[in-house]
């Protein structure tokens, strides 16, 4: 028998672009909620169509062939509703009465420009929790930012503490808080309102803004700020309480971390290197006398990987009870043998892109295990599955919406 | 009105990997009792600090991530903590930890222990690499863990090394997905009445910062890497103007209204021109360098203010690159009252913190509390949870129990 699913009965209509609100929203799916992504095929996700103007090696075309898309949105259902349209607004609300969540991260208040606002939904759905993700917030002299989670990520400081050292910031090649941090904050915000409904018969609405939401991942700089007046810089890879670094290995681009806090991790590293002349002077055997050497221990370490692989050293040295780190590129992290174990990275044939990997939830639970159900929706894959067994729409009344244009 | 998770009791025992999620437990309402060594969790001593000279109450950093949260003291290396330990987890709804896999096991005082008396226990263990596995007994830190997930990889210039993301991010996603995961369990909880074990892998908390990397390795075989200073393509990167940086990134049909606005300032006349109306043209490496070299021309003539006000006008996205003084001018955050002062009375001080990460309409997440002083709540837990005497826990407390 299968596992239980700890979201089962739960369904979410999701009228969201890019990827915030989509992994969020992933993530609930693979615990058992029902979410049905909403787009039209004159208003599709961008991400559909990112990285579309490069041709794919295996000739393959169109919507539905995108893996951003695909890994974002796997586990969902898809449905085509035009909302320009009066009667696909009228759609949306049979649909979102019969849901227990509306996730939404468009700019420009456009849910509401369109008749589905909170106040107005709720007329329909009087125990809804709708999630609202907008950049910078719903009010405010500065309400109407538009960006990606690049743009948020120099809001918030995220890129002035990441950049290296006393260098000019020149910003992660990741949209770290949008892809990472972000999705945990707003499921996690819809889950706390459901437990709350569960107990109370009562919804809610919920605004996350992404430009608040990322600034709470920049640590203590704020109140640090207040009562030091100090401005958190970039980054040294070290670290204040511990000799630490990232090393050049062997090879093109392969770098390995490398920490040592206590004098029993000092002791296990100058075993694994066979104790060398320059590691036996007493002055390193402490972590003051270590922080007093960083440079010339730092330059002696990077002697040593510079002439191994970056596997071997990181097996070695864990291996005597040093931590130490690959710096994985996608490659490495799919072929990580503890990646592996814990299925991170599930297989799942996808009707248009063939046999992919997508990610799965960065966590197990014993009773509730997560699964990603199906691949993304084809778009407009699930208009009849909707139409018909979710608001359970005759024949005469699903041809009139497309007729009409609103199912487009 | 009370928070989402009132009346959830939490027990804390994790240390750094682990701050984060409770924080967002406590933020939403639930009472977080963190349990420390009696010398103190290791945030204690982390500057800098409120006063001159370090003392484990005025940590800022403690401060920031125990707000609203409770501070009991117990030694798990005696066999009478252990078992206090265990009567607590009897009255508490969840217990969050983020010990090497197995240590509470082997006191007996893992899950399968402690759900046998509380069946009901959401037990969320936070490790670097989850409970099992090749790897679940490696040491890892945050930078370790950046790196390990693959986003390390991804920031800092080609031709450096990579660069750590500021400010513990490998920590935050895994006290973020954790909370998260909690959350699911909380929710089932609910529903039927059992408990659960929650696993999580900090690793694979931090891999979703590969969101590109992953579909562009099995389309294409690339392997993502960092840019730093490089353009990604045509105007996606960080400028320099008169007093710091600005962030471009060109999303939507915005060319036009671009090239209107260097125009009226008699640049880029040049971009202007038929061929870079198109697309492919414009992301040609040398297209994208002339666009470079006029875009610096122009921002360096402005403050980052004057361009940011102006692009939201001209509906261009960009974005100042801001830091903690930046945001605590910023007018935006300002107006929501967004930075929150949190009072530390016994100090006579008062800091600003940020504001919950969500606002809900019903259940306000909300900054109630300081960051607990260490030992504060013994008397209120010990007594009041546990039902223990003044001479009990005075007794706990020369013999170094607690």
């Amino acid at each position: 028998m299968d596992s239980p699913r700890a979201l089962e009965g739960i369904r979410i209509v999701e009228i969201s672009r890019w990827f915030a609100c989509g992994i969020a929203m992933r993530l609930l799916a693979a615990f058992g909620a029902e979410v049905i992504k909403v787009e039209s095929t004159t208003s599709v996700d961008s991400a559909r169509g990112m990285g579309g103007r490069e041709s794919r090696p295996d000739g393959k075309t169109g919507p539905n062939v995108n893996g951003l898309f695909n890994n974002t949105h796997s586990g969902k259902y898809g449905i085509t509703l035009d909302l320009h349209h009066p009667r696909g607004v009228e759609l949306a609300k049979r649909l979102i009465s019969r849901s227990d969540v509306l996730a939404e991260n468009f700019p420009d208040d456009f849910l509401e420009r369109m008749g589905l606002g909170y106040e107005e939904v709720r007329k329909v759905k009087p125990d809804l929790i709708y999630l609202s993700m907008p950049i910078t917030g719903h009010h405010g002299p500065r309400r109407n930012v538009r960006g990606s989670g690049y743009h948020i990520a120099a809001l918030a400081g995220l890129n002035w503490i990441s950049r290296a050292g006393d260098e000019p910031p020149a910003g992660p090649s990741t949209a770290w808080s949008d892809w990472t941090i972000g999705p945990a904050h707003a499921a996690f915000a819809v889950l706390c309102a459901l437990r709350h409904r569960l107990h109370t018969g009562q919804g809610q609405f919920i605004e996350l803004s992404q430009y608040e939401s990322t600034i709470n991942i920049t640590g203590a700089m704020i109140p640090e700020y207040t009562a030091r007046g100090t401005v958190l810089g970039g980054h040294h890879n070290s670290a204040a309480d511990a000799l630490q670094g990232v090393f050049r290995c062997l090879g093109e681009d392969r770098w390995c971390t490398i920490r040592v806090a206590t004098d029993d991790e000092w002791r296990a590293l100058v075993e694994a290197l066979h104790a060398p002349d320059w590691a036996r002077d007493p002055a390193y055997a402490t972590v003051a006398g270590r922080n007093e050497h960083e440079a010339t221990l730092k330059n002696h370490l990077a002697t040593w990987t510079l002439a191994q692989e970056a596997g071997a050293i990181v097996a070695l040295l864990q291996e005597q009870g040093v931590e130490a780190g690959l710096v994985a590129n996608i490659r490495d992290v799919l072929e990580d043998p503890q990646m592996q174990l814990r299925q991170h990275y599930t297989p799942l044939e996808h009707p248009e892109e063939g046999l992919q990997l997508y990610e799965a939830p960065p966590f197990k639970l014993s009773r509730t295990p997560g699964r990603i159900p199906r691949p993304a929706p084809l778009l407009g894959e699930h208009n009849d599955y909707v139409l018909h067994q979710v608001l359970g729409l005759t024949e005469e009344e699903i041809n009139e919406y497309i007729v009409s244009g609103a199912v487009a | 009105m009370k928070g989402a998770l009132e009346g959830v009791r939490v027990l804390d025992l994790t240390g750094f990997l682990g701050m984060y999620c409770t924080k967002l437990l406590a933020l939403a309402g639930a009472e977080v009792i963190k349990v420390e060594p009696p010398t103190g969790d290791p945030g204690r001593s982390i500057g800098p600090f409120f006063g001159e000279t370090p003392h484990p109450n005025e940590s800022l950093f403690f401060f920031h991530f125990h707000l609203n949260k409770k501070s009991i003291t117990l030694d798990l290396g005696t066999p009478e903590g252990v078992a206090l330990f265990k009567r607590l987890a009897d009255r508490v709804d969840v217990v969050v930890e983020s010990f090497a896999p197995g240590f509470l096991s082997r006191l007996d005082a893992g899950y399968e222990a402690l759900k046998r008396s509380n069946p009901r226990l959401v037990y969320t263990a936070i490790t670097p690499f989850g409970q099992e596995g090749p790897r679940a007994h490696w040491k890892a830190s945050d930078l370790t863990l950046q790196a390990m997930g693959g986003v390390l990889t991804l920031n800092g210039e080609m031709a450096g090394p990579p660069v750590g993301l500021g400010a513990l991010q490998a920590y935050h996603a895994g006290g973020a997905y954790a909370a998260a995961a909690t959350g699911v369990a909380l929710y089932y909880r609910g529903l039927i009445g059992e408990g659960q074990m929650v696993d999580v892998s900090i690793q694979e908390c931090v891999a979703p910062g590969q969101q590109e990397a992953l579909p562009s390795y099995q389309t294409w075989e690339r392997v993502k890497t960092r840019r730093g200073s490089q353009k990604a393509s045509l105007g996606f990167g960080i400028y320099p103007c008169k007093d710091g940086y600005i962030f471009l990134q060109l999303i939507g049909d915005v060319w036009g209204a671009l090239t209107a606005w260097l125009g009226e300032h008699a640049l880029g006349e040049e971009l202007a021109e038929e061929a870079w109306s198109d697309p492919e043209f414009r992301n040609k490496p040398e297209s994208t360098q002339r666009f470079d070299v006029v875009f610096a021309d122009f921002t360096a003539r402005f403050t980052r203010e004057e361009l940011f006000l102006e692009s939201l006008r001209r509906r261009i996205p960009m974005a100042p690159v801001q830091h903690a003084q930046d945001l605590l001018a910023d007018p935006q955050l300002q107006f929501r009252q967004f930075f929150v002062p949190v009072s530390f009375p016994e100090l006579g001080q008062e800091v600003l913190c940020p504001g919950p990460p969500f606002r809900f309409s019903e259940t306000p997440a909300a900054l109630r509390q300081r960051a607990p002083l260490l030992a504060e709540h013994n008397g209120e837990v010990y007594k009041g949870l546990l039902g223990l005497t003044r001479e009990d826990v005075a007794a706990l407390r020369s013999t170094g129990i607690i």
